[in-house]
Order: structure tokens, then C-alpha cells, then sequence
């Protein structure tokens, strides 16, 4: 009887190896063959009237502390400034964010709305109901854009079917270890979204600074509430309309990450299970659907399966850790004190080179290879930090935690909320 | 409109993964193997230590007492790091893989070999073996065998001249059932058989310490551990 759940979950294993191996492949692969088109965007100047005008929405909820500095990045825009609307829309906050919006009235590109608080997607739907642009954009109020953002996400809408533009999201000035390893996961997410975006793939437009053709939501709708992730449902909706997704790697915009662990884990419970929520209930029929491409029959599936990897990964990491904990326990029982001065042996034979074992350390030097793609497109160069020691041996430990809840809300449909 | 999926590209990938996994089976397969090989060499060079050490006993029989135990020190290092290395295999590919049954059942035999190799020299100098027969077993049903082995592995650290032979109780050799059998041994495990006395349970090193009056501290430092 143990021997054949024994079997089952060697199977299970090796299974859930070979689809995340298949996977990584896939992307190394995309990246290797279209790796001219990562190069850095043509910024030649244009003519002004070549500038599509362009509406920033900026919906804030009690962000008195942080809405100054992303509305200053955004007038700090290189961009002809009559070209450039922003629209600050509060969303019945209950700090000063209302009176810190205010002080920026003086400046002419500047508008501010104020709401009933009704949640991010009522506030973004009352932004555009007000613009009147080509192009509107959308930027969470706890982000920061590079200057040169906007112009670097420009060329992508020279190609008329694209429909939306995504940046590279990164973490502004990470100080907590949480954040550090966020900052990590971050460059990873930068090469995979490029790689996304390369196959017809993405399937979320981030808050921070994501910009559309406004004529899209005259044919799709506007924001909807979408499990709380207005982003993720809104880039579905727009594959599931096929309308193109561009990711603009060399567009730089900095959100503030997570300090604490409950705040780290309540965002991204939202986001699994928002993810979850909208491709299961609402746009299953994507899944291997070769309609929809690469999305469909590659990156949606996986995305959902690698839920459960995910979960199956850390609950062996979780299996070897607690061993090692449990070994030193029974030592330190055996010996006292004096187990705690007892040298650990070098001997190659202790190193496992199993099969499981060789496919984790490869999988491990595959994820490592994404930091350092990630980190040259992001920053230019690789540089080794302590951060990405964080990442490697933290992330396998926390992630579990918002996966099974994510998990667990999809089975009892449970919300989540935003904040 | 979406692109076309490239299912070249979907079979190209499915290539190439299928080909990383066939690689990593053998290369898995190739180091356990040249593993496997290591031990046996181990094993033979032990074999071959033995019965010299054998040989020179009956040729010089009581003139040897006075001599360095140097040689015999070399073998119990040897059967040290063997049993390091037995463990690390038995870890990593189970307690049923026959290749690791197989290593196992020579090393007993080793350690048997040497433990009467030990106990003739005692007889004919006239001194007290310092040894301790361990008997353990890894199939899940002796809670206190890891502890006792920790225990076991910091005393010979300690003792250069405290030779401990290890056996799992399961193993099903002849040998270590004769010994079983000359201890009259229970399966209430661990058991240690001490001066030919047998004690089941965890025992502290103190207490173990207590049952071999003599045993002298080395200042040595080795790298020996105990299953």
C-alpha cells in the first residue's frame, strides 16, 4: 500500500518536473530565437503631431503618502506636456490624499475627481469617462515611472494592431528582505513578460503604467471589478478579444513592494486569486484553445497549473527543511551542546544526485538564468547580491501560504479583499 | 488576431526537455554507479587489510603486542568513512535498493571480520578490547537508533581506541544472525552489546562511558560517524 502511493507520488512528481522543465524550456527557447527584438527601443525624436495625446489615470484610496511622488514622476514625464492629461481620482478616501491632490491643481495638465469610495476599477472607469485622448494609461498611487517611460512604450503603438502596452514593473528602493526579494522576483517577472509578449501571451496589464488604445473600451467595456484584479480581467478580456499586448521592457516603473509579510500576502492572495477566479469562471474557454494561441494552448494553462507545482515544490522544500530541523533536534537531544560544535563533513558522496535531485538543481541554475536575463535587460548588467540569496531560499517558504488560500478561496469562491 | 501556435516549436521543446530528462538519467545513473564502484573498492582494500593484518598476527603471534596499533587505526578509518558513505547512499536511494542491500551485507561482514581480528589480538596480549557491537534498524521502528547514533559517532571522535561495529538487525545475513543469536538478542531496538553484555534502549554517552571503565580520551580529531 505505501509502496503504491509511493509510486503515485514519485509519478506525480516527475510529471509536475517534466511540465515546469517543458515549460522554462520554452521560454529559454522563444528567448534564443527572438532575441533582436529585446533590444532597446528606437527613441528618435518625432514631430509633435506624432506624439498621440495621452491621459494618465491616477485612482487613489488613502495614499496621502505616496501620491506625491508618483504624481511628481509623472510631470516629470519627458513628454510634450500638451499631449499629457492627468487625471487624479480619489476614491473617497478617508486621509488628506483629497487636499494632497488639490496643491497640484496649478498645474494645467492636472484634474481632479472625486468619488464615493466604490473600489480601483469605479475610480480608473471615471478617469476615462473623461478622456478624451488616444491613449490613456492608468498608474497605481504607489508608483513611480522613469522619465523616459512613456517615450520608450511609444513605438510599440506604431504597430496598429497593438492595442495595449505594459512596462517593466520594478520595486522602488527595496530596504526589508521581503523587499529585496521581491526586487529579485521582479527581474524574473521583467524576461518572462518580454517573453510573453514576444508569443501573444500576456495576460495582465499591471496597474503601474499599463497604457491602452482608448478605442478599446468603447468595444470591450470599461474596467470591470474582476475578483479584484481590474488588470488581469481587463488584459483576459482584451486576448479573449484578441486585440495584441506589447510589453515595453525598457519602460521603467518602480511600485512600492510589500513591507510586511501580512500586507505581502494579502496582495498576492488577491492576485492568485484573482487569477484563478477570472480564467476559471470567466474565461476558461481560453484554455487549450488554439484560437487564442500560444495564451491559450501555453502560458494559461501553465500559469494555472503552476499553482498546484508551486504548492507540490514548497511542500517538499517544506518536507526537507523540516528534516534538517528535526535531524538537529534529535542531535541536540543525543548530545547536547556538544552537537552544536560538531563541523559538518565535506563528502561528495553527501551530495544527492539523485534524478529528482539533478532536475531541482537544474531548474534552480534555470531560474538563476531568468535573474540574470532579467537583470540586464532591467539594470544592464548582473550584479550578485545578497537579494538573490533571499529570493532562492525564502520564496519556495512563503509562496505555499497564498497558494493554498488562493486554492482554497477558488474552491469556496471566497472574495478577498483589496486592501 | 492571435498568432498561430508553432507547433514545430511545441515538438522542437518537447525534444529538447525529453532529451534534458534521458541526459540526467544517465548522468544520475553514471555517478551512482561510479559510486558504487568506489565502495566496492573500499570494501576490497579492507578485505585485503584484513587478511594481512590476519596473516601478520599468525606469523608473529604475541610480538606483536607491543607494536603501534597504527595499521589497525588505518582500517577502522576506513570502515568509518565506508559507513559515512553506506549512509549517504541508503538516503538517497532507500533501504531496498539492491546495490546498497548488497554493499551493506559485505560491510558486515568487514566490521565481523575485524571485530574477532580485535578480540585475537586481545587474547594474545592480554588487553581489554574497547568495543561496542551497535545493532539498529532503519525500517521506521526504532525511534531512538538515530539518537544513539549521534552518541555512537562523537565517541569514536573522542576514542581512537574505541572500536564501534554497527549492524542493521533487518539485514538477514548469517552472520549477523549468529550474532543475533550468540547475544540471544530482542527486537527492542537499539541494542548495544558491551564486554558481552547486551543493553537495549537509548543510552547517554555518559552512561555508555560508565559501562567501558578504561577507556582513555584521545586528542586525535577524526571524521567517524555511526549509522
Amino acid at each position: 500500500m505505501t509502496y503504491t502511493v509511493n509510486t503515485f507520488f514519485s509519478v506525480v512528481i516527475y510529471a509536475l518536473l517534466f511540465i515546469t522543465t517543458y515549460f522554462e524550456v520554452f521560454l529559454l527557447v522563444t528567448y534564443f530565437w527572438e532575441r533582436n527584438k529585446f533590444k532597446e527601443t528606437n527613441l528618435n525624436s518625432r514631430a509633435l503631431e506624432k506624439y498621440p495625446s495621452v491621459t494618465i489615470i491616477v485612482p487613489a484610496w488613502n495614499e496621502e503618502k505616496t501620491i506625491s511622488g508618483t504624481v511628481n514622476s509623472l510631470l516629470q514625464l519627458d513628454y510634450p506636456k500638451e499631449r499629457l492629461n492627468i487625471f487624479i481620482v480619489d476614491d473617497g478616501s478617508t486621509d488628506k490624499t483629497f487636499e494632497v491632490a488639490n496643491r497640484f491643481l496649478s498645474e494645467p495638465q492636472v484634474k481632479v475627481f472625486r468619488k464615493e469610495n466604490g473600489g480601483k476599477y469605479t475610480a480608473l472607469n471615471l478617469g476615462l469617462s473623461h478622456a478624451t485622448s488616444e491613449l490613456v494609461g492608468c498608474l497605481d498611487a504607489d508608483s513611480f515611472i522613469s522619465p523616459n517611460a512613456l517615450k520608450e512604450m511609444l513605438p510599440y503603438f506604431d504597430d496598429l494592431e497593438v492595442m495595449a502596452v505594459t512596462p517593466s514593473v520594478q520595486i522602488h528602493q527595496p530596504h526589508s528582505v521581503l523587499q529585496r526579494l521581491q526586487a529579485i522576483e521582479y527581474m524574473v517577472g521583467a524576461f518572462t513578460r518580454k517573453v510573453f509578449s514576444r508569443i501573444d501571451a500576456l495576460y495582465v496589464t499591471p496597474g503601474p503604467f499599463s497604457i491602452y488604445r482608448r478605442t478599446i473600451f468603447e468595444k470591450i467595456g470599461l474596467f470591470a471589478h474582476g475578483y479584484d484584479t481590474e488588470d488581469m480581467e481587463m488584459a483576459l478580456r482584451m486576448q479573449s478579444n484578441h486585440m495584441r499586448i506589447e510589453n515595453a521592457h525598457t519602460a521603467l516603473v518602480y511600485t512600492v513592494g510589500p513591507k510586511t509579510l501580512s500586507r505581502l500576502l494579502r496582495q498576492r492572495i488577491r492576485w492568485s486569486s484573482g487569477f484563478l477566479k477570472n480564467s476559471f469562471f470567466n474565461y476558461r474557454h481560453m484554455f487549450f484553445n488554439k484560437k487564442f494561441g500560444n495564451l491559450g494552448m501555453l502560458t494559461m494553462p501553465f500559469a494555472f497549473i503552476s499553482i498546484f507545482v508551486g504548492l507540490a515544490f514548497s511542500a517538499l522544500y517544506a518536507k526537507s527543511i523540516l528534516s534538517f530541523v528535526l535531524e538537529k533536534y534529535v542531535q541536540f537531544s543525543a548530545l547536547g551542546f556538544r552537537s552544536v560544535f560538531h563541523a559538518p563533513r565535506l563528502d561528495w558522496f553527501a551530495i544527492n544526485f539523485g534524478v529528482r535531485n539533478l532536475i531541482i538543481y537544474l531548474l534552480l541554475f534555470v531560474t538563476f538564468s531568468f535573474v540574470f536575463i532579467g537583470m540586464k535587460m532591467v539594470i544592464k548588467r548582473f550584479r550578485f547580491s545578497r537579494d538573490i540569496v533571499y529570493f532562492i531560499l525564502l520564496y519556495g517558504i512563503i509562496s505555499p501560504f497564498w497558494l493554498a488560500v488562493s486554492v482554497y478561496n477558488l474552491i469556496t469562491a471566497t472574495e478577498v479583499r483589496w486592501r | 488576431m492571435h498568432k498561430d501556435v508553432d507547433f514545430k516549436k511545441y515538438l522542437i521543446v518537447f525534444i529538447i526537455t525529453a532529451a534534458i530528462f534521458a541526459t540526467i538519467f544517465l548522468v544520475s545513473n553514471f555517478l551512482y554507479s561510479q559510486r558504487v564502484s568506489q565502495v566496492k573498492n573500499i570494501e576490497e582494500s579492507i578485505s585485503r587489510n584484513i587478511l594481512e593484518s590476519d596473516i601478520q598476527y599468525a606469523l608473529l603471534a604475541d610480538s606483536l603486542c607491543g607494536a603501534n596499533e597504527e595499521g589497525n587505526y588505518i582500517l577502522t578509518n576506513e570502515l568509518n568513512s565506508l559507513t559515512n558513505r553506506l549512509v549517504y547512499m541508503e538516503n538517497q536511494r532507500g533501504i531496498s535498493d539492491p546495490d546498497v542491500i548488497s554493499l551493506k551485507e559485505s560491510y558486515s561482514l568487514l566490521q565481523v571480520k575485524d571485530y574477532l581480528l580485535l578480540r585475537e589480538r586481545a587474547k594474545q596480549c592480554g588487553e581489554r578490547p574497547f568495543s561496542i557491537l551497535y545493532f539498529y534498524s532503519n525500517k521506521g521502528d526504532c525511534d531512538d537508533c538515530k539518537k544513539i547514533g549521534y552518541v555512537l559517532t562523537s565517541m569514536r571522535e573522542d576514542y581512537d581506541k574505541l572500536h564501534v561495529y554497527s549492524f542493521d538487525y533487518n539485514i538477514g545475513l548469517s552472520v549477523v544472525e549468529t550474532l543475533k543469536s550468540i547475544y540471544k538478542l530482542k527486537d527492542n531496538l537499539p541494542a548495544l552489546v558491551i564486554d558481552r553484555q547486551v543493553y537495549y534502549g537509548f543510552k547517554t554517552r555518559e552512561n555508555i562511558e560508565a559501562l567501558i571503565p578504561g577507556l582513555v580520551r584521545s586528542n586525535a580529531t577524526s571524521t567517524k560517524s555511526v549509522k
